[in-house]
């Protein structure tokens, strides 16, 4: 995919990129990080230029969504060969202190290979954290890793920006933005539709009522437990689903499990039925 | 409650996010396989893909035909008689390009699909498992008839043209174009059938490339050497279970030019007449050695795992 | 830093099934000088070395050879880039012309651990005397020679394209093998003539064969063994310095 006229600078902190697929996250990402020539214009980074600049890899940690792990070796012996190819003095230290920061618990002494795709990407972050870069840039973290890990990944990753890192990541989910990042790039198209203050942006597109398709034993005892809710904005029947809208997604996903326990309905399924984000971004950029 | 119960189907419109039924004519499983093929067909040309696919197979397809061109423009000069290459010996000449091609498609053919995790995006249209195959295998047949067919094609108009009496020769030589046509089916049906059948055995273009190369072209040379060890018995055993000898023997034998001089370390020729075997044994090891590839190949894809 | 990088070379060139599927191959030239051995059909003197040459040029020289330091030559660095880990490197502040160097280096030492023991022991079965004639000992260096060069062009070659293999292949069996012998003066760009070059000058036999027939002195065979050498790492280091991204699908 390729991208047009972006222009921006990242301070310190966590900035989300975030974009529907094929919008030009990674092709964004691997500009930044030495991987992919722009035809015009320029990335610096730490004020130098990220192209042809082996150099560089000193200073920032990349960890890109694809399969970069050996299968042949434990993600502690990654983390290590990392830490050696970065030449630090004491690579077991600074190893030992990577894999500790990903929790992989007994795992990192077993082949990469028996791993599944949270624990691949937990490693890959631990490779690229060795040398304590002070930029990291993300493709796609939060893909195939379960909610568990989500949450400790977003602690992480938090208390790295806490940390004065500037730290870039991709996702086209909106949800994993909003819970981590301050700033956002919003990329459709090949082309920034937005940037700024997450909060400022998220607001815009709030008034958006969020929709959830919900299949359980029995919907019309749900719905009756939901029409209570103040946030609920819609109910309707369509067979053996219900589909609701609610203005505030926040407070749905916090209220809708517990809600569901105290009427004993057996829930089935619940997913959004329109986390399609094009309609968002269509709504920024038309703004 | 009773107006909720009816609700659903008024309200639906308001949840509408575009997305729409196709109810347009479906055009079935035969129409399912021809496209399979036809886009095969184009990837193995590289039409549709990028520079470097295209200059890799036409520029191996030219090399095949090389000797075609020399024997035209020759012929041309030099008048009737003039024999560069003959019929019979073609295969064995370019043997290595075709190989080297046969190598080269069918790991991208099954490969790719694999790799690039397609298959299941095939398996729920219309196609079966032996239907994918089937256009497989007869995409790389018809894409290697332009490295046989057409080169002796090419000879046999190139000869007739620089015949003195163009209509007699056409008479004394009609013949010719049925032993072309018989030899180049039964060669490239045979090459695209165990070519596709080990490389559909690994994911890994190399391994796929090398595994290829090693069943049809090393087993030559190797059986060539072997051959000069053996007694006629078990040289014919050797030769009979190399493709790339039941394909030239075949050949030779089609164009009923099995030469008399039987020599074990002369040149394949001379190392099959050694064998001194009846000619349909080698129409025969060919077709067995096709059905044999093609009986794994469809055990292969009917348990591969998407 | 450089061991790392060896050893993650080695570990992934040298997986189980590359190495039976070499091993095997290689094992082929041997079978058939073992048979030829026990064969009635065996010579004596001059002709168990006439028969070594040739099996050895055509099996070895100008198949197995070219075919496992491909193999070698292009998973060392290909393989990298195809299965994405070569991006786990290119982001390490490594000078590439250092990556290209030891993947040069790991895969022509393994092709070499193949070929050439392969190469002597063939000769050493079939041949009467091998040690008078220097057969043994300079096809084992021409084997040698030739793994070095082969591995150092294919790693370079898959630097710079993903197509590395079948290109190579084109190389070795359309060039070397076919076009040398219709246009003797392509002799002089033929990794298989450097390595001959080398051989012919401890081999000193007057019958040389059809398929071993040397044409370039040993200072050509070393003029050319530097070229192909520097051509190929600058190259492939200008190659990877300039490595793109997911360009190669």
């Amino acid at each position: 995919m390729a991208v047009n006229d972006i222009s921006f600078e990242l301070e310190p902190g966590i900035t989300g990129l975030l974009g529907p697929n094929g919008a030009g996250k990674s092709t964004l990402l691997h500009m930044m990080a030495g991987l992919l020539e722009p035809s015009s214009g320029e990335v610096l980074v730490n004020g130098e230029s990220s192209w042809k600049n082996a150099a560089m890899y000193g200073h920032i940690g990349l960890v890109p969504e694809r399969e970069v792990t050996y299968p042949f070796l434990s993600a502690w012996e990654y983390a290590l060969a990392s830490a050696r190819l970065h030449e630090l003095p004491q690579p077991e230290v600074a190893a030992q202190t990577a894999i500790d920061m990903v929790e992989l618990g007994d795992a990192v002494h077993r082949k990469m290979s028996g791993y599944s795709k949270g624990m691949r990407q937990r490693a890959k972050i631990a490779a690229a954290l060795v040398h304590d870069p002070n930029i990291l840039i993300l493709d796609e973290p939060f893909n195939g890793i379960d909610p568990r890990q989500r949450l400790q990944m977003n602690t992480m990753l938090k208390e790295l920006g806490d940390s004065g890192r500037t730290i870039v990541f991709s996702s086209h989910i909106l949800e994993d933005v909003e819970d981590l990042a301050e700033d956002v790039l919003v990329l459709i198209g090949g082309r920034l539709g937005a940037a700024g203050n997450f909060r400022q942006i998220r607001r815009l597109i709030t008034s958006r009522p969020h929709a959830f398709t919900i299949r359980s034993s029995n919907n019309r005892a749900l719905a009756a437990a939901l029409v209570d809710q103040p946030h609920i904005a819609l109910i309707s029947f369509d067979s053996d689903v219900m589909e609701v809208q609610t203005t505030d997604f926040g407070a749905f996903t916090e209220t809708i499990a517990p809600l569901i326990q105290s009427t004993g309905v057996v829930l089935q399924e619940l997913q959004p039925a329109d986390d399609s984000l094009e309609s968002v971004f269509a709504y920024l950029v038309d703004r | 409650m009773a107006n909720l119960d009816e609700a659903p189907q008024s309200r639906g419109v308001v949840y509408d996010l575009g997305y729409r039924n196709y109810d347009g004519p479906r055009l079935g499983r035969r129409y399912a396989i021809r496209s399979l093929y036809v886009l095969s067909l184009r990837n193995t040309f590289g039409l549709g893909r990028g520079t470097l696919p295209k200059v890799l197979a036409f520029g191996l397809a030219l090399v095949a035909l090389l000797p075609a061109i020399f024997t035209v423009a020759f012929g041309a000069v030099a008048g009737e008689g003039f024999e560069f290459v003959e019929h019979h010996d073609y295969f064995e000449l370019i043997q290595i390009v075709i190989v080297l091609f046969v190598a080269a498609m069918a790991s991208d053919l099954v490969g790719n699909d694999r790799k690039n995790n397609t298959l299941p995006l095939y398996f729920s249209r219309p196609i079966e498992r032996d239907d994918y195959l089937l256009a497989k295998i007869a995409a790389l047949a018809t894409a290697l008839m332009s490295l046989t067919l057409l080169p002796q094609l090419l000879v046999f108009v190139g000869n007739w043209l620089g015949a003195t009496d163009g209509t007699e020769w056409l008479g004394d030589n009609i013949s010719d174009v049925w032993r072309i046509g018989a030899s180049s089916t039964l060669a490239s049906l045979q090459l695209a059938v165990i070519g596709l059948a080990i490389a559909m055995f690994t994911t890994r273009r190399a391994f796929a490339l090398t595994s290829v190369l090693a069943a049809l072209w090393f087993s030559v040379v190797f059986t060539g050497f072997l051959v000069t060890v053996l007694g006629p018995g078990w040289a014919a055993v050797a030769m009979l279970a190399t493709p790339g000898y039941a394909m030239n023997a075949a050949t030779y034998v089609i164009f009923d030019a099995v030469p008399a001089r039987a020599d074990r370390m002369g040149e394949m020729a001379d190392q099959v007449a050694y064998a001194d075997l009846p000619g349909w044994t080698w129409i025969a090891a060919l077709v067995a050695q096709t059905a044999i590839a093609l009986f794994f190949a469809i055990r292969r894809y009917r348990k591969v795992t998407l | 830093m450089n061991n790392v990088l060896i050893s993650l070379t080695a570990r992934q060139l040298l997986g189980r099934r590359r190495t039976l599927v070499i091993g095997l191959l290689l094992a082929l030239p041997i079978l058939i000088a073992v048979i030829y051995r026990f064969s009635d059909e065996a010579g004596s003197g001059e002709a168990t070395g006439e028969f070594a040459l040739g099996l050895v040029s055509v099996m070895i020289f100008t198949l197995l050879l070219p075919l496992v330091a491909l193999v070698f030559g292009t998973a060392s660095l290909g393989a990298e880039i195809d299965d994405g880990t070569a991006v786990f490197l290119l982001t390490k502040p490594i000078e590439r012309w250092r990556i290209i160097a030891i993947k040069i280096g790991v895969a022509s030492v393994a092709a070499a651990l193949f070929v050439v023991p392969t190469t002597m022991a063939t000769i050493w079965i079939i041949h009467e005397s091998p040690t008078a004639d220097g057969l043994m000992l300079g096809l084992g260096l021409g084997a040698l020679v030739a793994s070095v060069l082969y591995c150092a062009a294919f790693v370079a070659l898959s630097a710079v394209t993903s197509r590395a293999l079948i290109f190579g292949l084109i190389y070795v069996f359309v060039w070397e093998t076919f076009a040398t012998r219709i246009f003797d003066s392509l002799r002089w760009v033929s990794i298989r003539e450097y390595a001959y070059g080398w051989s012919d000058a401890i081999i000193s036999i007057n019958d040389k064969g059809v398929f071993y027939d040397p044409h370039l002195g040993v200072t050509t065979a070393i003029v050319g063994t530097m070229v192909v050498l520097a051509t190929a790492c600058a190259g492939g280091t200008r190659a990877l310095t300039r490595f793109e991204i997911g360009e190669r699908a």
